[in-house]
Formats: C-alpha cells, sequence, structure tokens
C-alpha cells in the first residue's frame, strides 16, 4: 500500500498544507480564519504582482533563508517553495526520490533565454531551460540522491504519476517520494505537491485521491 | 519483480543515415556525422535538407521515420496494448512562440503517427532522457502497467541550444575527442531513435535488464567532482539487474569531451569498480544529441552484441582521466554478452542501464 503523508497547494493566492492554509494573501485579516499562520504581506501598489514578485512573498512569509533561491526561475521557485513546506525541516529526506510533472515544461525560461539571443546569453539563464532543473534544486537542497524524473503531460495524469512513483518506490529502493505538478506560464502558476510513502496510512494513493487533491486550492 | 523486456525492434535517423545498422556498420568503419558548420560557426552533426512541411515540425518529420522504420521491424501490431515515451530535452525550440513547442502535444502527434491509442508521456531529464525512457519503459513491463512500450528520443541542431553552451563555453574548437588529453568540449548533434519493447521474447535478441537514476545533489550545471552520484546510478542498476560489475563486459559512457564530465565519469567507474572495462563514447560520430543521446547509444550497443564487436572511441588518444580508463582504440571482433550505458545531465541527473544478449 502506497499512501499519501503530506500535500500542499501553492497558488497566487495562496499557500496550503493539507487543509491548513499557511500563506493567505486573499484574505487581508488574520481573523478571517482561525487557521490563517501567516497573513499577507501588503503590496505597495494596488497592481497584481507579479508570479515572480508573489513566490518571493510566499519565501517571504515562510521564513526560509536559502539565498540561491534568488537566482532560481519561476519553475524552480514554485517546487523548492513546496518542497520546503513538506519537508518542513524534518531532515528525512536520505531516503527520497522525486517524479514531478507539468504541461510547458520550461517554457517560460526559453522564451526568456529566447529574447536574450539578441544580446550576449547567459549561462546562468540557459540552465534553466530545462524542466528537470527544479528537481536538481530541491535534491540540493534536501540533498536527495535518490531516483528522480520529470514527465510532461498533456493534463493532470494521477496514472502516469503513480505509475512513476511506483517505479521509483520499488526499483530506487526509497522509502518516499516527492511527487506533484508545477506549472508556471503566461505569469501564474500553479503547484500541487505530495509526499507518497509505502505503509499504512490515512490516504491511500489512488487515481480519484489524486484526481481530488489537485483539484482543490 | 524485475523482468527483463525484450528489444523487439529499433532505427534511429541520422546524417549518416536511416537504420540501426546502417547507423552501425558506417560507425564501426570510422565514420563521423560530425563536421564544421558555417551557419552555427562551430562543428555539429545535422542534417543537410531536413526542413518542416505545411503539416509537420522538423523534428516530427524526424521521428515518424525513425518510427515508421522500427514499426516496420517489429513483428507485432502497435495499435494495441502499447505505450508510448518521448524522450526530448527541447523538442521544437524553434517553434517557441507557437502551440508546436508543447512537448505533450508534439508527443500525441508521433502516437497518432503510430497508430497508438494510449495517451502518452513525455520524459524530459536534460542528457539522460534517452536513456531514462528506456529505464522507464522496462519498469512499466516488470510492473505489468505496460505490455509494448515504444521509447522515442529526439532533440536537433539549434540556434537555441547552441549559443546556450556556447554561453557556458562547452563547444568544441573542432571534432570532440572523449576521454582524450586535449578534449576542449562538445560538439552538438541531431537524432531521432526508437526502440520498441516488449514483456514477450518473439525474435528478440537483446532485452533491457534492469537500470537505475540518481541525483548527485551538488550542483545544477557542473558534474559532481567525486562521481558518487553516477556510481549511486549505476549501482542500482547493477542491483536491478542481479548482476555484479564482473559481468559486464563494456560500457557505453555519456563521454560529452568537456573536461569535467569525462573526468567525473573515470570516478565514477572507479567506484562501481568498472575501470577495468572496454568503454567507448559515441560523441565523435553523432555528436551531443541530448535526448536522443541515451537511446541512440543504446541501440548502437545492442548493434554490438548483436555483432559480436566494438567500435572505436572516435576522438581518442592518448589518456586523459585521473582514473586511466580501457578506452577502445580501434574497432574490433570482440565477444560481449553484456554492457552499461551510463548518462549524466545538467540538474545532477544520472541514469545507467544494463542490456544483455539473450
Amino acid at each position: 500500500m502506497i499512501t499519501i503523508q503530506s500535500y500542499c497547494h501553492i497558488w497566487p493566492e495562496g499557500l496550503a498544507k493539507n487543509n491548513l492554509r499557511l500563506v493567505d494573501f486573499s484574505s487581508h485579516s488574520a481573523e478571517s480564519s482561525g487557521e490563517v499562520r501567516l497573513n499577507a504581506v501588503e503590496t505597495s501598489s494596488n497592481t497584481k504582482p507579479s508570479s515572480h514578485e508573489r513566490l518571493v512573498q510566499f519565501y517571504r512569509a515562510l521564513n526560509i533563508n536559502y539565498p540561491k533561491f534568488h537566482k532560481m526561475d519561476n519553475l524552480s521557485k514554485l517546487g523548492f517553495l513546496g518542497a520546503e513546506v513538506l519537508f518542513d525541516g524534518s531532515g528525512q529526506t536520505d531516503s527520497t526520490s522525486v517524479v514531478l510533472s507539468n504541461l510547458s515544461s520550461s517554457l517560460e525560461s526559453d522564451r526568456i533565454f529566447q529574447e536574450s539571443l539578441n544580446d550576449i546569453p547567459s549561462p546562468a539563464q540557459f540552465v534553466y531551460t530545462l524542466p528537470n532543473i527544479v528537481v536538481g534544486e530541491i535534491c540540493i537542497r534536501h540533498k536527495i540522491k535518490g531516483e528522480n524524473s520529470f514527465l510532461l503531460t498533456s493534463q493532470f495524469d494521477s496514472q502516469a504519476l503513480i505509475d512513476a512513483i511506483l517505479q521509483s518506490l520499488i526499483f530506487g529502493g526509497v522509502d518516499q517520494c516527492l511527487s506533484g505538478w508545477i506549472e508556471c506560464i503566461n505569469d501564474d502558476f500553479y503547484g500541487f505537491l505530495f509526499l507518497a510513502k509505502s505503509g499504512e496510512g490515512e490516504l491511500e494513493l489512488t487515481k480519484s485521491v489524486l484526481d481530488t487533491l489537485y483539484m482543490r486550492k | 519483480m524485475n523482468k527483463p523486456a525484450y528489444i523487439r525492434s529499433t532505427s534511429v535517423l541520422t546524417p549518416l543515415g536511416l537504420g540501426s545498422r546502417v547507423n552501425y556498420d558506417f560507425i564501426f568503419s570510422g565514420q563521423s556525422a560530425v563536421s564544421a558548420n558555417t551557419k552555427f560557426e562551430c562543428y555539429v552533426s545535422a542534417f543537410d535538407n531536413l526542413h518542416a512541411t505545411r503539416t509537420s515540425t522538423r523534428l516530427e518529420s524526424m521521428l515518424c521515420q525513425a518510427v515508421d522504420d522500427a514499426a516496420h521491424g517489429a513483428d507485432f501490431d502497435l495499435t494495441k496494448d502499447t505505450a508510448l515515451i518521448l524522450c526530448t530535452t527541447k523538442g521544437d525550440i524553434e517553434d517557441l512562440q507557437s502551440e508546436k513547442a508543447l512537448l505533450p502535444d508534439l508527443a500525441t502527434r508521433i502516437a497518432k503517427h503510430a497508430g497508438i491509442t494510449s495517451t502518452p508521456i513525455v520524459l524530459s531529464m536534460a542528457c539522460t532522457s534517452g536513456t531514462m525512457g528506456l529505464i522507464h519503459a522496462q519498469r512499466l513491463i516488470s510492473l505489468g502497467k505496460a505490455k509494448n512500450v515504444v521509447v522515442a528520443g529526439g532533440d536537433q541542431v539549434s540556434e537555441f541550444v547552441i549559443e546556450g553552451f556556447r554561453s557556458f563555453h562547452a563547444l568544441s574548437k573542432s571534432r570532440c575527442a572523449p576521454y582524450d588529453a586535449d578534449r576542449d568540449g562538445i560538439n552538438l548533434g541531431e537524432a531521432a531513435a526508437v526502440c520498441i519493447l516488449s514483456a514477450e521474447k518473439g525474435s528478440s535478441t537483446n532485452a533491457v535488464v534492469g537500470g537505475g537514476t540518481s541525483n548527485d545533489a551538488n550542483h545544477i550545471s557542473g558534474p559532481s567532482r567525486t562521481g558518487d552520484g553516477l556510481h549511486l546510478a549505476v549501482e542500482r542498476a547493477l542491483k536491478n539487474a542481479g548482476k555484479s560489475a564482473n559481468e559486464i563486459d563494456f560500457i557505453s559512457a555519456h563521454g560529452t569531451a568537456t573536461s569535467y564530465n569525462d573526468e567525473m565519469e573515470s570516478k565514477a567507474f572507479a567506484l562501481s569498480k568498472l575501470d577495468g572495462k572496454p568503454i567507448h563514447s559515441l560523441k565523435g560520430y553523432f555528436g551531443h544529441t541530448l535526448g536522443a543521446a541515451g537511446l541512440l547509444e543504446s541501440i548502437m550497443c545492442m548493434e554490438s552484441l548483436d555483432s559480436q564487436s566494438l567500435p572505436a572511441s572516435l576522438g581518442y588518444k592518448t589518456e586523459g582521466t585521473s582514473v586511466p580508463l580501457q578506452v577502445v582504440e580501434k574497432a574490433r571482433n570482440q565477444m560481449v554478452g553484456s554492457c552499461i550505458k551510463t548518462s549524466s545531465g545538467f540538474g545532477g541527473c544520472n541514469a545507467a542501464l544494463i542490456i544483455e544478449k539473450i
């Protein structure tokens, strides 16, 4: 039996672990929900913050200190934040695999690099034109040497993820798998990440459970 | 639970030609597709006359040719019980502004072309994509999740990728020289490669018997200094295949011909006690074909197992790694029963898989 130990959602208005909203930009009142642990950092203008600004605000709200975060592209920032919330300083990452997925690969960074070709292309930008760099960033941060893969699918494909998670748990010799969907495109983003483990638990890893959780923000 | 995935048919399309045996014969006789390219101002392996058509992108047409050729050689119906895995890093990167840049759409078009009705997936793991595709396929078959799997890999030479590697100062000034003391960087190349695997043996002569992957957890663009990440992937592959290092007859390595990559590999193979085995890199023939590389080179390994021979590691003259490797200097006939294919890439990813003659 494979079970989901914890999950998190990240979207421009909020960040939640399991059912608990850790950061909430949609509400301006800490009293509006007893669950709100960290409230919105007010933005200086009334304009909608960019994806980049929002992801940096999440980083600040979560009190993370990891300067490399600021060098990452948005896709890596998104995946990094999800991993940060799920591992939550537990340090239990030595027996972990990583299986992530999305639709548009690194398209946002691809476009940025393509534009830079008219000028002097930067290796620091080029490296982010691969979707698996976020996996590398997470592995560096949490010292994960387990199996890893990045799948691209036309839409959230719970069956493809389950197949890949199962593979990494059975053939990768690890106890848990960090998995999910991270999409960053057209100045919008959505992340749904979870930790799957072999063994008993309340939430079994099934297609319908994943599909339901994916839809929930 | 680990089971062999039998190789039922393969094909590769490179500037040397179409077909696995055709390409193997060329490299065995020492022919390289790498040459000076005036458009890109560097050495590449690229098709002279291959263009997008009204209905298909350039990469799509490469992949479809290889898929058709492989399907022609398969002695069963691909339209039933068959999964498709597409391995690519940059896909149709030249179409960046159009919707054709979405890689799952490319996979869907390839599936449709091949008559595959299941939903395809794309594996995009930098330069390990092709090797990972074969590992993924073998495991789907082991777990009973698929009966047959078509693994297709492809990438093309583009200004985007050339300028990216140029910005890293990673391009060689001439034809690349993997593991050589004077190596100075990579050549980029383009290719499509297709491997059809099955749970049933049929008339196959080789099988993928196990694989493993790992992450260096060290640096996103630089190889590990110790080789421990690749070593881990090799150990996982050996364990899954139920083999020990001394049962491996040769190594088809990544060998990009950058100073750091080849050095890292030599240390990894020493850690895995494989450094005494014959080793080659095929980048001197095909260039670095990115997401296709691991698949293309695995298919050349299958040709080696079928023909009981080893191609030379083109470009190698003088020992150039801190751990000495047994680099194959001249093409030769040799009894070979199993081999290990390894790949490493940006993001710190490593992959290793074992192919066996059956």
